[in-house]
């Protein structure tokens, strides 16, 4: 075995597995380290799961200004209930076969032509029946 | 994956099956939207919940990193089975990870709590004679 070989065997393969096993076990953390950070500098994009196939396409394009709900912009009470909105839209909704629930309209048939509410639904915190309808919890950490 | 990015490719893949497995396993509908809330969170979380297709039988999570809160709404059907102080000991226990800035782990196992919960309880004493 000249000299060579001798160092490539007992330096150069423990090298090896010593840098190999380091990038195997930063490699994770590193790639966690480019997704933002929860807090005020919070700054990706809006992400929504489940939603693509249940989303109504009425409301397609439009979640930005529904869920707007300090601003005026509103979003259809009739599919959300009453939770101190604006709703400024007047143009008329489609009941959906399929949207039964909390909404309200539930007992229209379907392609019934519903004309969205164009004053303020409510002011002020959401009214006692859309507590009574859903229900959660909030969290903060 | 790319800057701005809140999930990687593989966070998202294993969000959506953990979703999935809620799912078929509950019969409930779950979402989960994370994002920045427009005023109030609550409100917020109540009107994205009412924009989906069937908001009675759905739950859903929505998680504001900018203000770290996390609301859960659950509809009128869900609510018959599903108390809303085990709905908030499942948030509670969401808390380790969060704070660890780890949202993905979080959800994980939030979605997986709240399926247990949401599952339809079954009455062995249907068929009395």
């Amino acid at each position: 075995m000249s000299a060579l070989e001798a160092l490539f065997i007992f330096v150069g393969i423990p090298l090896l597995l010593a840098v190999a096993i380091t990038v195997m076990v930063l490699a994770p953390s590193l790639a966690k380290s480019k997704s933002p950070r929860a807090g005020r500098d919070w700054h990706a994009e809006p992400e929504w799961f489940g939603a693509p196939r249940a989303v109504r396409a009425i409301q397609a394009g439009r979640n930005s200004r529904q869920i707007d709900t300090e601003s005026g912009d509103g979003y259809d009470p009739a599919s959300a209930g009453h939770h101190g909105n604006t709703v400024k839209d007047e143009q008329a909704l489609t009941v959906a076969r399929d949207d039964q629930g909390t909404r309200g309209n539930r007992d229209l048939p379907a392609g019934t032509n519903v004309p969205v509410r164009t004053e303020p639904v409510t002011a002020g915190p959401p009214d006692d029946s859309s507590r009574d309808q859903t229900g959660g919890a909030s969290v903060r950490w | 994956m790319s800057g701005g990015d809140a999930f990687s490719h593989f966070e998202r893949h294993e969000i959506d099956k953990a979703i999935r497995d809620a799912e078929r396993g509950s019969g409930r509908n779950f979402y989960v939207h994370v994002g920045q809330s427009a005023g109030d969170s609550r409100r917020t979380a109540l009107a994205l919940h009412g924009s989906v297709a069937e908001p009675a039988n759905s739950i859903l999570i929505h998680v504001d990193p900018t203000e770290r809160t996390l609301e859960i709404v659950t509809g009128s059907r869900v609510r018959e089975t599903v108390d809303d102080r085990h709905v908030a000991l499942a948030g509670l226990s969401m808390q380790t990870a969060f704070e660890a800035g780890d949202l993905t782990r979080g959800l994980l196992a939030l979605i997986q709590q709240l399926a247990q919960l949401a599952r339809p309880v079954r009455s062995l004493h249907t068929e009395t004679p």
